[in-house]
């Protein structure tokens, strides 16, 4: 059964057709990976499918749950955690803080418990830490553990934010251009991570990327979409070798002409 | 340079961050218990507005240094609590007893203006809560049967169970109390999940609304905990001062508060203290500081707030991380002598965000 099934979604902004008829599956465990050129809708189907965008047409089924009716805050809770191709971290707190956030979903402690800090809300606190530092663990932040996230390095928020995504511990992750702004070293060790994150931590990847060399290193399967319609669906090796995504990507040979 | 060496999770979420630390809190706490020993009639009643202050900075520092949602009415808040203090009080009823009605009646008010104030951001709140202000000041003036109009309210000091606080030392002990409860919790809040959802509102919307906080019910709940505790502080004013009436709640009064933040530090729970300390501070130096001058320009009427004016726009200009700030910086250049550099507390400029939540 399919984890999530986005079925004939449209986005309309004014009178332009962002995306147009999109339908496609992922199924549990897989690793997925959206491609296209820029401007092609990506970034647009991802803010659908967390709610960030309501879809003017079609439907997003998440888990059996139709998410149309649910509420952006409601997705974490759900299951469904992304992250964004412009970091959005929490730039003025450190790095346990905003991993802390991401545990946010988890949070059962009631508002006066918290504001008398009842053993039980230091009980769920330490919980919460414990579940932090084994993301901390996995993606090798220790020595950033405490240093305020604005000031660090690009490479490294990109990883907070993926962390301060897993800490939702969510079954299904977005990932939204993980490796852009990366150097070759950091997108090596990123193929890498994410091939552990479903691996170790049995978690589905829906990812946009541009990298070809990472998207055919780690994706199970690639949806190459133009100007917001699927043009193709399949390996990294097939997509690579069909001649409508290379015409998208490269033009055709009248347009040289 | 102190280094510390951590052994368990509990040590990240305790009150204190070592012995040492606990000690200076330790000490500051002994000074204050015994300062009605130290100082006069005069300088603990003084000391008595700073703890006042400083809780209406707290709860204003929740709010806009904390949840980033600037306020421009608090004034108003303050108001509702000593009104509804006064109405109480005249009543007969106890101090007990009114003043968390007192606290509801102003947490109600915060919802009032927290709701409608969730499509709004920025300068626009800012106007919102303005206007709030306004349509509350007006209202005490108009609304004579209640508030007495501009001939204001009369209060008796507090009784707390029977006792009263009449003498200057037992109110300053009540306030003391209040401030260290309001603190604590603030502090508690803090370092629980619904504090870090405040704190990610303010740094990002979008994600934080990713990660599963949402954004109506915390940002509400923001204005009805300040709006209480601005109203816990407004029974305090009330009862300090004995007589209270619609100039004392006006829109200036709404930017001397935000003053007490800004000056103080936005986004520390120390800044709240040190603002509201120098803020208290501050028409006393000025009183000193009219010997000095000509007496053409010592008595004009608008030398106190263009004073005020004058230090507000120094400190966003050259310290917008206000005294706290500073004061991080002095102690780090301690710390580290003499290894400090300038320019080591300033931040890289950040990336460009995403504006694609509007």
């Amino acid at each position: 059964m399919a984890l999530l099934t986005v079925e004939n979604l449209s986005m309309e902004f004014g009178g332009i057709r962002a995306v147009d008829d999109v339908s496609f599956r992922v199924g549990e465990g897989e690793i997925f990976t959206i491609i296209g050129p820029n401007g092609a809708g990506k970034t647009t189907i991802f803010n659908m499918i967390s709610l960030i965008y309501r879809s003017s047409s079609g439907r997003i089924r998440f888990d059996g749950n139709d998410l149309s009716a649910r509420k952006p805050q409601d997705l974490t809770h759900l299951g469904l955690a992304r992250t964004f191709q412009n970091i959005e971290l929490f730039e003025h707190e450190t790095l346990l803080q905003n991993l802390l956030v991401g545990r946010h979903c988890h949070a059962r402690t009631r508002l006066w418990q918290e504001m008398l800090f009842t053993p039980a809300t230091r009980r769920a606190e330490i919980q919460h830490r414990e579940a932090v530092e084994q993301v901390i663990d996995l993606l090798n932040l220790q020595h950033y553990r405490d240093s305020v996230v604005g000031n660090l390095p690009y490479g490294v928020q990109k990883l907070i934010e993926l962390g301060r995504a897993l800490c939702a511990r969510p079954r299904l992750l977005l990932l939204d251009e993980p490796s852009s702004g990366l150097n070759v070293e950091e997108t090596d060790d990123l193929s890498f991570w994410i091939e552990d994150i479903r691996n170790l931590l049995g978690i589905t990847v829906v990812m946009i990327e541009h990298d070809m060399r990472l998207v055919s290193q780690v994706s199970d399967r690639v949806l190459a979409v133009s100007n917001g319609r699927v043009l193709a669906e399949g390996t990294a090796r097939e997509i690579q070798d069909n001649p409508a995504v290379a015409e998208a990507y490269l033009g055709t040979r009248e347009d040289v002409a | 340079m102190r280094f510390l060496f951590k052994t368990s999770y509990n040590q990240d979420i305790r009150l204190f961050k070592d012995r040492i630390t606990m000690g200076w809190y330790l000490a500051l706490g002994v000074v204050l218990l015994v300062l009605p020993l130290l100082l006069g009639e005069y300088y603990l009643s003084q000391a008595s507005f700073v703890l006042i202050y400083a809780i209406v900075g707290l709860g204003l520092m929740l709010l806009s240094g904390f949840t980033g949602q600037i306020s421009l009415g608090h004034a108003a808040f303050l108001a509702v609590g000593a009104y509804t203090e006064a109405a109480l009080s005249a009543r007969g009823v106890p101090f007990l007893v009114s003043l968390p009605m007192a606290m509801a009646l102003s947490a109600a008010a915060g919802l009032v203006v927290g709701l409608p104030a969730l499509r709004l951001k920025g300068i626009y709140l800012a106007i919102a809560t303005l206007a709030f202000g306004f349509i509350v000041e007006v209202t005490l003036q108009q609304w004579e049967s209640v508030t007495g109009g501009s001939m204001g309210l009369l209060l008796e000091p507090v009784t707390l169970l029977g006792v009263s606080l009449d003498s200057e030392s037992g109110f300053y002990y009540l306030a003391l109390a209040l401030t260290g409860l309001t603190l604590l919790i603030l502090k508690n809040l803090l370092r629980s999940p619904t504090g870090r959802a405040f704190v990610a509102i303010r740094d990002s919307e979008i994600s934080a609304r990713s990660m599963g906080i949402g954004l109506a019910r915390y940002k509400t709940l923001a204005f009805v905990i300040s709006a209480a505790i601005t109203g816990l502080a407004g029974a305090l004013y009330a009862h300090k001062l004995q007589f209270i009436s619609p100039e004392q709640f006006g829109v200036f009064v709404s930017i001397e508060l935000l003053m007490i933040i800004v000056i103080g530090g936005m986004g520390s729970l120390h800044g709240a203290f040190l603002g509201a300390l120098f803020m208290t501070m501050l028409p006393e130096f000025i009183a000193i500081l009219r010997e000095y001058l000509p007496s053409s320009l010592a008595y004009q009427p608008g030398l106190q707030p263009t004073i005020f004016g004058a230090i507000l726009i120094l400190f966003v200009l050259l310290e917008p991380a206000g005294l706290y700030g500073r004061w991080v910086k002095v102690r780090t250049w301690f710390q580290l002598f003499p290894l400090y550099r300038k320019g080591l507390m300033k931040r890289e400029k950040s990336y460009v965000k995403s504006d694609r939540l509007s």
